[in-house]
């Protein structure tokens, strides 16, 4: 035992921490004092912070090449980092916060919902994010997952009179509070084994030899069972789609996008820094679940009718491919190519599906509907918002020269480079896969270009200025990480996970 | 190779993208504008092609040409690398012409429902595509091209295209993505399994043959499935009757004129000479297929009711032609394969644009239901005349050269096809090819007879103008004569303006490539030659 | 003209028909010459190499025994039959003109010749109708009915699988405890009201389940 004596604290190092911080009490304050009719700007608010919080991640990444422990003292050291594998993703949460401000201004002004209220939740949300991404301990990162958490079942049921989204988020929060409960119940088995928290103490603790094999593997399945909740894999994805479909539309992005890649990174952490020997547990279980996640959601997808809910399974579809790279880490020496394959898969994701999703908000402003068949003949009357769609569908489904082909083809490689039974047959399945999932795309594409108008007005979309800036960003975004998949194709070599142990 | 001018083919290349930048900002409503500027681009693009080859060292066609190599996606090793040989040059060109030659065709044939700012858009952007394949030398930039002409192609089909237009176009790309996810999985395979060291298409030759034989041959079962989509061959054919004849006429041209030329341009550039031994052992999978191909095709022909359809499936009997002169390995069924893609792209081409413009008269394309054009429009019944004869292979128009030397090469293949015992096999395949072409003559001649000669149809007799300036003069004389020329429906009527204009060059090159094929086998055979080296040559 | 009138009478033909017939009977009086292995001349075979650019298998080597009986039987052909259409349509009166309409076997004889051996009718009415039509047919049927099926029927499973994953497995969990959300519309409408629909209990079920199964299969796969 030690003396508790008070860590060293790295202000720099937590900087866009703290100004979310501040943010959330200025926008709360703010709230209080603004009539009604300026509620407006606490959203304005709350994407200057999201921005503001980006700066110093900005600095850090340009200044500190070190990895950097935010807290530091005996004991505390390597429990909360900044690398750079932490500063994507803290940049990646916050670009995907301040898009989904973007998407929300007109949805909650116009919707007659509370303002202040929502936005205090959203920067929370991101917060706890944001902290995950830094999270090298079992403890903080249970924190960060209920800090993220129970906001965003808040506001899954933001709309109060609406009975769909009650159940969202109803469902939404009972749900999680389970997966949380499986979860705690196996981090307190690895801590009985490891006598830690702290995950690089785990990592070599958890060998899968001796005598508490068993107590060992509980502890790992439950874990991940709880991060399987987050990001939706089959079989624990049930809630996904009627959560997504009764959330507010800005709410359902960011669950599907920002929410999703919080639940990856936490499953990259511990896979890669707390149970990197332990690969024969994880490996089957991811390569199960990665299968079924991909296959189920893009079987499912096919049928639906409801753009949101097609793009709920979709994404639940989309997961099963980044867990491809996961299940088979640490195969073959190829988890570079497999931490890569999930940070790009995770950036050109949040790109594209927020895009996606950017669209169909623009859409439903006019239709009022989420029918696949609203968007018939959406060219003749919206052709710069079809095109935009076409794009980001386009790259969902893989296409050069869009982002999305090159996140499949990481995934692919790195599969491929693992090799063998598991690599190869995930990799098929994935392939077959990614044919089906191009019907789905296809289909709403076919819906925009080739059919008629369904109701025969087709007087012009007026897209306001944030979702304009909304579509804009993302879909210079997608373009561009397809094009030139190297700005971002350098990112999350396996040096860059701090503390991550090689076996 | 040879690293002189370095910008050219990206300059070739991206030109068209240039264009539909200064389109976007065209209004949708100005479509004069926006054909204008699409045509100009086109024009220019073509401009950089004949610069091109002028610059273009011919006794040196062996070697990649106007190489340049750059960074693109450094972590995986994708370069940025294109180069052009005398195996890619006609093909980099014959993309550029015939993009040109539909714009011009489109200028008063943009079909139903209209948008020509996005049509010709599209028609950009797929020749950015083509000619991106032809000068790739890298892997992943070649996956690239090729799947950028997915889309595009799908919407011209799917907008633009006929009845059943959705079903088609939504099977041509489910078929070619599902085709395109093997290849890209055997090009990851392929990378790997030389030392991860780089994708390009040289280094890639230079040491594919390092590759355990076993794992070569599943390599290249998933890049043949891949480019044999493309092709298509038998039995993967069955979207291309589907998707050409529901797409435009624009969209049938380019696709059986340069689209289908990817998936065997593939065979050449990328498969055989990456993977010699397992070429090697598939080549007489891929001869039988071939010949299966023509002569199914051609069955398929000899049932069909629709002009258009017909056309459509005579494609899968010409690319056996191809395919056939690609499986034996030899310089001379190598050349003859290329030149023939070429010939195909031509002659078929031109085929659809009369069958375009045959319905747009007509509005039927029926076979029972015409007859009698060569009364009505005696030159576009001469035209369609003349391209059924280049289609069939007659000596002296371009199809000749495609068909001729492939059955040629097939009586004796490659000494290493000799040498594992398959000369039987492949000499029953020549005999096989052979009577393929008969049906090939008994197709056209047949489809020519029904629609060219003979009277107009009750329906359509009273519609032509000048029934008999021509004609009438020679055939014994019936009733039918002294119809005035006054009650005819307007829209029946002869070659116009713009139709000469983008036929002509297509027309004057099917005689030209015909009566002097040397002109294009001088360019191709340095390149074969080194290429077939790995098969002992023959 | 006299004698009986006959149906085939030649006619003199148009200059449209006459001029080509000229060119084309001149070009085949020299173009065998092109090629002609006893002159050896080899245009052809030149011009075909130098076309295709690669070497073109010789021709077996000609010999005069075997070229001068077919040379005699042309030449006595030419000569019999200028002979026969002197006979039959010129000027002079004789015993062959008209025996076709006497002689019945001769008759026939004519009537064979006269179409063409009845290679036409060969032609269109077995080869083309008969074989070439049903053969080309079945081809057809094969290609839209079984390559064309299986590619319609992968499509059409994929979507109806997609449908049934859906309807019983993603959803029927739901359907089977309750009728859906018709239920859950039942009653005063709180927020716990899906709760008690059972949906959220089943999922729940699921989780739980899904995770001890996991956890179990692993722990004896791994001990």
């Amino acid at each position: 035992m030690f003396a508790f004596s008070s860590p060293i604290i790295d202000y720099h190092a937590l900087a866009p921490e703290l100004v979310l911080a501040a943010g959330i009490c200025t926008v709360l304050l703010v709230d209080l004092f603004v009539p009604d009719s300026r509620r407006w700007i606490t959203g304005t608010l709350s994407g200057f912070f999201m921005l503001a919080a980006l700066l110093p991640v900005v600095t850090l990444a340009v200044l500190g090449d070190d990895v950097r422990s935010a807290l530091s003292g005996e004991g505390i050291t390597g429990r909360y980092v900044v690398d750079n594998f932490a500063l994507v993703m803290k940049a990646l949460f916050l670009l995907s916060g301040y898009v989904v401000v973007l998407l929300s201004t007109n949805e909650m002004e116009e919707g007659g919902y509370y303002q202040g209220e929502f936005y205090v939740m959203l920067l929370s949300s991101v917060l706890g994010m944001v902290m995950m991404a830094s999270s090298r301990d079992l403890v903080s990162i249970f924190v960060a997952l209920e800090f993220l958490s129970i906001p965003a079942y808040m506001m899954a049921a933001w709309k109060k009179r609406d009975r769909k989204s009650n159940e969202a988020g109803v469902k939404y929060y009972l749900l999680g509070v389970f997966a949380s409960a499986v979860m705690l119940y196996g981090m307190s088995l690895l801590f009985g084994i490891a006598g830690s928290t702290r995950l690089s103490d785990i990592g070599e603790a958890i060998t899968l030899d001796g005598d508490k094999i068993g107590v060992q593997v509980v502890g790992i399945v439950f874990v991940i069972v709880g991060f399987a909740f987050k990001v939706s894999a089959v079989p624990f994805h049930t809630w996904a789609p009627d959560t997504y479909e009764g959330a507010p539309t800005p709410v359902t992005a960011f669950l599907s996008v920002a929410s999703k890649a919080a639940g990856f990174v936490a499953l990259v952490v511990l896979i890669f820094i707390a149970f990197p020997l332990a690969y024969d547990v994880y490996r089957p279980f991811l390569w199960v679940m990665a299968a079924l996640t991909m296959t189920v959601g893009n079987v499912v997808a096919l049928k639906q009718t409801n753009i949101v809910r097609m793009l709920a399974y979709s994404s639940v579809s989309q997961g099963g491919f980044i867990l491809m790279p996961l299940a088979v880490a640490f195969t073959n020496g190829n988890q570079g190519a497999s931490l890569r394959a999930v940070m790009v898969y995770l950036i050109i994701y949040a790109a594209t599906n927020l895009g996606a999703f950017a669209v169909v908000i623009a859409v439903s402003r006019k239709t009022r509907s989420g029918e696949i068949s609203s968007f018939g003949g959406l060219f003749q009357y919206a052709p710069g918002l079809t095109v935009m769609m076409t794009i980001f569908l386009a790259s969902l489904a893989g296409i050069p020269p869009l982002g999305g082909w090159y996140a499949k083809f990481g995934a692919f490689r790195a599969a491929v480079d693992a090799g063998g039974g598991w690599g190869y047959g995930i990799a098929v399945i994935a392939a077959v896969n990614a044919v089906i999932a191009t019907a789905y795309y296809i289909t709403v594409m076919r819906e925009m270009w080739m059919k008629p108008v369904p109701d025969g007005d087709t007087t012009p979309i007026k897209v306001p200025a944030s979702l304009q800036a909304a579509l804009a960003i993302c879909g210079v975004a997608t373009l561009a990480f397809g094009v030139l998949p190297g700005l971002i194709a350098e990112v999350g070599s396996i040096t860059d996970l701090a503390g991550a142990f090689n076996p | 190779m040879i690293q002189d001018k370095q910008w050219l083919l990206s300059v070739g290349v991206f030109l068209p993208l240039a264009g539909v930048l200064v389109m976007l900002f065209i209004p949708k409503k100005d479509e004069a504008s926006a054909k204008g500027v699409a045509i100009i681009t086109a024009a220019l693009t073509l401009v950089v092609g004949v610069y091109t080859l002028l610059q273009f060292d011919y006794d040196q066609s062996e070697k990649l040409q106007f190489f340049t190599t750059n960074n693109w996606i450094k972590p995986i090793k994708a370069t940025y690398t294109v180069g052009l040989d005398g195996i890619s040059l006609p093909l980099y060109i014959l993309s550029m012409v015939i993009t040109l030659l539909v714009m011009i065709y489109s200028w008063d044939h943009v079909p139903s429902p209209g948008n020509a700012k996005a049509f010709f858009i599209l028609m950009l952007v797929l020749q950015t595509g083509m000619a991106g394949t032809f000068v790739a030398q890298d892997l992943i930039l070649f996956f690239v091209f090729f799947e950028v002409v997915l889309l595009p192609m799908y919407f011209m089909i799917g907008v633009w295209g006929g009845d059943n237009r959705q079903y088609a176009s939504l099977k041509f790309f489910l078929y070619t993505m599902f085709g395109s996810a093997l290849m890209l999985v055997a090009f990851i395979a392929l990378f790997i399994n030389t030392g991860s060291v780089s994708f390009s298409i040289p280094y890639l030759i230079e040491h594919g043959s390092s590759i355990a034989k076993n794992t070569a041959i599943w390599i290249f079962a998933g890049m043949f499935i891949g480019f044999a989509v493309k092709v298509p061959m038998f039995p993967f054919h069955t979207w291309l009757p589907d998707a050409h004849t529901q797409a435009p006429t624009q969209g049938s041209v380019i696709l059986a004129a340069i689209l289908l030329k990817l998936g065997t341009y593939g065979f050449v550039r990328i498969a055989l000479p990456i993977l010699p031994q397992a070429a090697v052992k598939w080549a007489p999978a891929i001869g039988v297929l071939a010949v299966v191909g023509i002569i199914y095709g051609s069955l398929g022909c000899l049932a069909q009711t629709d002009m258009k359809r017909l056309i459509a499936f005579s494609s899968v009997a010409h690319m056996g032609f191809v395919m056939l002169g690609i499986s034996t390995l030899t310089p001379l069924g190598i050349n003859a394969a290329l030149f023939g893609m070429v010939a195909h792209g031509l002659i078929t081409g031109m085929l659809f644009f009369v069958a375009g413009s045959v319905k747009e008269r007509y509005h039927t394309l029926e076979i029972k239901r015409l007859s009698g054009m060569l009364l009505q429009m005696p030159r576009m019944g001469w035209i369609l005349g003349f391209c059924a004869m280049a289609s069939l292979g007659l000596p002296g128009l371009a199809g000749f050269w495609g068909e001729f030397p492939a059955i040629l090469a097939s009586w004796s293949p490659s000494s290493v096809l000799v040498a594992n015992g398959h000369e039987t096999l492949f000499r029953v395949l020549t005999i096989i090819a052979a009577l393929g072409t008969v049906l090939a003559a008994g197709y056209l001649l047949w489809l020519y007879q029904r629609t060219a000669f003979g009277e107009p149809t009750a329906e359509f007799a009273t519609a032509g103008h000048d029934s008999h300036g021509h004609d009438s003069h020679g055939s014994d004389s019936h009733g039918s004569d002294d119809h005035g020329s006054e009650d005819h429906h307007s829209d029946i009527h002869d070659v116009s303006t713009f139709e000469w204009i983008a036929w002509t060059p297509l027309l004057v090159a099917i005689v030209v490539f015909g009566v002097v094929p040397s002109l294009m086998f001088k360019i191709m055979d340095p390149a074969v030659q080194q290429l077939t080296s790995v098969f002992g040559g023959k | 003209m006299r004698g009986k009138p006959l149906g085939f009478a030649p006619d003199d033909s148009p200059w449209q028909i006459t001029v080509p017939l000229i060119i084309l009977g001149t070009l085949a009086l020299v173009s065998g010459y092109l090629n002609a292995a006893p002159f050896h001349t080899e245009y052809f075979h030149e011009w075909l190499h130098s076309s295709i650019g690669v070497e073109v298998p010789e021709a077996p080597v000609f010999e005069w025994i075997n070229a001068v009986p077919s040379i005699v039987l042309v030449a006595l052909g030419f000569a019999v039959s200028l002979l026969l259409c002197k006979a039959v349509f010129g000027e002079k009166k004789n015993a062959l003109q008209g025996l076709t309409t006497r002689n019945q076997l001769l008759g026939a004889g004519h009537k064979f010749l006269v179409n063409k051996y009845y290679l036409d009718a060969l032609y269109e009415k077995v080869i083309v109708h008969g074989i070439a039509h049903p053969i080309s047919k079945a081809a057809y049927w094969t290609n839209q009915h079984i390559l064309d099926g299986i590619v319609n029927a992968v499509g059409k499973g994929g979507r109806r699988s997609g449908e049934l994953v859906y309807k019983y497995i993603d959803q029927g969990l739901v359907d089977g405890a309750v009728n859906g959300s018709g239920a859950t519309a039942r009653g005063a409408g709180g927020a716990l009201q899906p709760v008690q629909s059972g949906k959220v209990n089943l999922y729940g079920a699921l989780l739980f389940g899904a995770a001890a199964v996991g956890a179990l299969v692993l722990v004896l796969v791994n001990s």
